[in-house]
């Protein structure tokens, strides 16, 4: 056959822009993390009045930053780098390539203008507004369009097992940001998710999870299957144990998200199921850091000299530690301890600043040499960004492990008398203080080592040849027509035994030539990740939406009223619910300290669920009623003039800035779309109801001895939302319920009545 | 009669059952071939991909 050897250059300036903006946004997300740690350990680097300062809209920022800036680019970098030298081809189009790079750079701004400023959607890892989500979605479509166009034209058959990890990628985010962003918008800078209470938790635990399965895992597995072996120069110990890595987890990475809602009113089979797959994980992601560290045998001895290798070590090392922490947080009873507390961070970050950020840090020194045809400025600089990175996690995850354990106790203990122990909450606040500041040194440790690359970027920038060269390789075109191997033959027939015809199907079919056709051809094996993907989530998504039991509903549960409604609006842009959650679990001890345990049925009409994942500050489900109007007022205002020793930042703002009332109208017709039952009259006297509610809270908060002329303020409508919180279930039932009973609401919910407000379908 | 009625009554409880029980079996077919079936030496070629290409850092 007659081979045609083709020329052609790989586009390395796409990869040098996607690594110099990883360490920007990395150094950017980094610094509000140090922010935000320090916003912990003391209050006044909230800077109030300043309202877009404050803790509960930038930690959105830092988590935003660190995995869709740092970790995204860092991704493209290596799967630009990484694929054209693997189907020995350039990039599809340049011109996809730069649309794909300052449209996720435009991004990444538009995200930094928005948090701040409290557009947010109020879901964690899911902030970004509606008109961006579109805009992600179409940035998503042209890297796969070039990435799926280059596999086209590739020259090379077989996709090595990276490619594999990059094509779940791109196929499992495109689900997940499409299904947790269904919303209903309400304006340019607000939306309300399609799914309420129960099923919205659910779908965003689904991505939560997933997100971090399918941006901080496979794609950096993918990236570690190519860079290990070419830093350590050896192939990857076991292609084999690569397949099973791969296909087990991506099969069972996406089930697992329910174990996020252990012990909430999600059915518990839901979070058992979840359990049961998080610990099935552990094999695959052993397999997967035995595989990586095993290719290094026979050249440890490198390892002690390289600072890549060093970085690549440390980082697999902690990918198999956060593997194994995930399921054993997975597990109920620990769960039990640990839900809420900051151990979730310290797990977090060991993964965070550890698996990824040292996998990285180790892929941009190798590719700094490749990419500017110059040494490294200085290995030296890069080892000591290695030591103080690696002092700056374990004082970090130390620390935090601590401050979660502390909490978790002392959440759960009771004295001798059979009270709460520490019964003031913020007592288990201010026992943390201390590890909060170990936080902060390690993670300023970390910070420096990250500047310390920055140094090195630029000197090895400065370094380089002018102009760089262009390197021109070789490769002969990918035949139309591909001849397989022959096939072994087989001992039915070179034994001269004489079987059934069957016997030969059978044996041809293990021997799966089919099979490795089947790995050739890229089409058939997207099809089935995304089959895998889909089959698995509908699995668990389905019952969930459509099996009525799941969510009993409660009769005396009502829609919010308009002001209530816009307080709720005012606790998702200050991002309340990173610090606060509203899910008080079934445990003596929280019934206790917080009241009656949440079920189900009483957040059909909460769009988004704000259950939140973390108690920085105490749970607020059942906040309502428990104080007066005006303990609200003041506590916004100066939370340490109530609560000596909170950390709670002070909103003072909230006390000046007008309500916005206008919206009012187009946010319940927004939810009137949704299911919520708002009448059309409701809704055209939406801003009168609100402002009569604002003037008895107002007329309240001045009886109570606190100041006049707040009733057109936020703070009047965040009272009224805080107010109404989990009260539903101590009302009595409205007239038109058919059933009468006598029961208390605590028993109609075990036996719930089907009412018409049933929102949650 | 709503959707979520007509799928009440199917009795999809068992629905996760089945999908774990799927699932593992899956999980024990990918195992039995990539491990029992299939030959060590169909991977060589595909575990050398990463390596021959590049040319060396410049020094």
């Amino acid at each position: 056959m007659n081979v045609q050897i083709e020329r052609f250059s790989y586009d390395d300036a796409i990869v040098r822009r996607f690594t110099l903006v990883t360490f920007v946004w990395g150094v950017v997300g980094m610094l509000v993390g140090l922010l935000v740690a320090l916003q912990l350990a003391a209050p006044v680097f909230n800077f109030p009045p300043l309202p877009w300062l404050t803790f509960g809209r930038l930690r959105p920022l830092h988590t935003n930053a660190v995995i869709f800036a740092f970790a995204g680019n860092a991704v493209f970098a290596g799967v630009y780098y990484s694929l054209q030298r693997l189907l020995k081809t350039p990039m599809f189009s340049k011109t996809l390539s730069n649309l794909h790079f300052w449209g996720w750079q435009l991004i990444i701004v538009a995200a930094a203008v928005t948090l701040p400023l409290g557009i947010t959607q109020g879901k964690e890892y899911a902030e970004l507004q509606w008109p961006i989500d579109i805009a992600i979605a179409v940035v998503w479509i042209v890297f796969a369009v070039n990435f799926f166009g280059t596999i086209a034209r590739r020259r090379e058959r077989h996709l090595y097992v990276a490619i594999w990890f990059y094509i779940a990628t791109i196929v499992t985010i495109t689900v997940l940001h499409v299904f947790n962003n269904l919303v209903v918008p309400a304006g340019l800078f607000r939306s309300y998710p399609i799914y309420a209470g129960v099923q919205d938790a659910f779908m965003q635990w689904w991505y939560g999870h997933n997100a971090v399965g399918f941006l901080l895992t496979t794609p950096f597995l993918g990236i570690m299957y190519y860079f290990m072996p070419k830093a350590a120069n050896r192939p990857v110990f076991s292609y084999r144990l690569s397949i099973i890595h791969f296909w087990t987890l991506v099969f069972i990475y996406i089930w697992a998200g329910p174990h996020h809602l252990h012990y909430t009113a999600l059915p518990a089979w839901a979070s058992t199921l979840g359990m049961l797959f998080s610990v099935m994980l552990w094999m695959p992601s052993w397999g997967g850091m035995l595989n990586g560290l095993l290719t290094l045998r026979g050249a440890w001895h490198k390892v002690a000299t390289d600072p890549v290798l060093k970085f690549f070590v440390v980082a697999v090392t902690f990918y198999g530690m956060s593997t194994f922490e995930g399921p054993l947080l997975s597990v109920r009873s620990v769960n039990l301890l640990s839900h809420y507390t900051d151990w979730t961070i310290a797990h977090v970050h060991s993964g965070a600043l550890g698996w990824v950020g040292f996998l990285v840090f180790g892929m941009i020194y190798w590719l700094l040499p490749r990419l500017y045809q110059t040494p490294l400025w200085s290995p030296k600089l890069a080892e000591a960004h290695f030591w103080l990175g690696t002092i700056g996690i374990l004082l970090y995850i130390v620390s935090i492990y601590a401050a979660g354990l502390t909490q978790g106790l002392m959440w759960l203990a009771f004295d001798e008398e059979g009270y709460l122990a520490y019964a003031d909450f913020v007592e288990t606040t201010m026992r943390l203080i201390p590890m909060y500041w170990v936080r902060v040194i390690g993670g300023a440790a970390y910070l420096v080592g990250a500047l310390l690359l920055g140094v090195n970027m630029l000197m090895t920038w400065r370094a380089r040849p002018r102009p760089l060269a262009v390197e021109v390789h070789e490769a002969p075109a990918l035949a139309r027509a591909y001849t397989d191997r022959p096939e072994p033959i087989s001992p039915l027939v070179t034994s001269g035994t004489h079987v059934a015809n069957l016997a030969y199907t059978l044996d041809r079919f293990f021997r799966t030539t089919w099979h490795r056709r089947w790995e050739r051809l890229p089409l058939l094996f997207t099809v089935m990740v995304a089959v895998a993907v889909i089959v698995a989530s509908l699995f668990e998504i389905i019952p969930t939406f459509l099996i009525k039991s799941n969510v009993p509903t409660i009769a005396s549960v009502a829609p919010y009223t308009p002001l209530e409604l816009a307080g709720r609006d005012i606790y998702l842009s200050e991002g309340c619910y990173n610090c606060h959650s509203q899910m008080v679990r079934p445990l003596r001890a929280e019934t206790e300290r917080y009241g009656e345990y949440s079920k189900p049925g009483e957040f059909v009409y909460d769009h988004p669920f704000q259950w939140g994942s973390r108690r920085i500050g105490p749970d607020l489900h059942r906040v309502g009623g428990k104080y007066p109007d005006l303990w609200h007022v003041r506590h916004m205002d100066d939370p340490r003039a109530i609560t000596p020793g909170s950390i709670m930042p002070a909103y003072p703002s909230l006390l000046t800035t007008p309500l916005d009332l206008e919206s009012i109208p187009v946010v319940m017709r927004a939810h009137q779309t949704l299911g919520v039952p708002y009448t059309d009259d409701d809704i055209v006297g939406g801003t009168d109801a609100a402002l009569a509610q604002a003037a008895t809270i107002a007329e309240a908060i001045v009886t109570q001895g606190g100041p006049e002329g707040l009733a057109d303020k936020k703070i009047i409508a965040l009272t009224a939302y805080l107010q109404r919180l989990g009260t539903d279930i101590t009302r009595p039932e409205p007239v038109a319920a058919e059933e009468e009973t006598g029961e208390t609401p605590a028993d109609a919910v075990a036996d719930p009545q089907e009412t018409s407000g049933d929102g949650a379908s | 009669m709503k959707l979520s009625d007509i799928m009440g009554a199917a009795g999809l409880a068992s629905w996760a059952e089945i999908g774990l029980v799927v699932s593992f079996i899956t999980f024990a077919a990918i195992v039995l071939y990539v491990f029992v079936i299939r030959s060590r030496a169909s991977y060589e070629d595909a575990r050398h991909l990463p390596l021959d290409d590049d040319p060396e850092i410049p020094s």
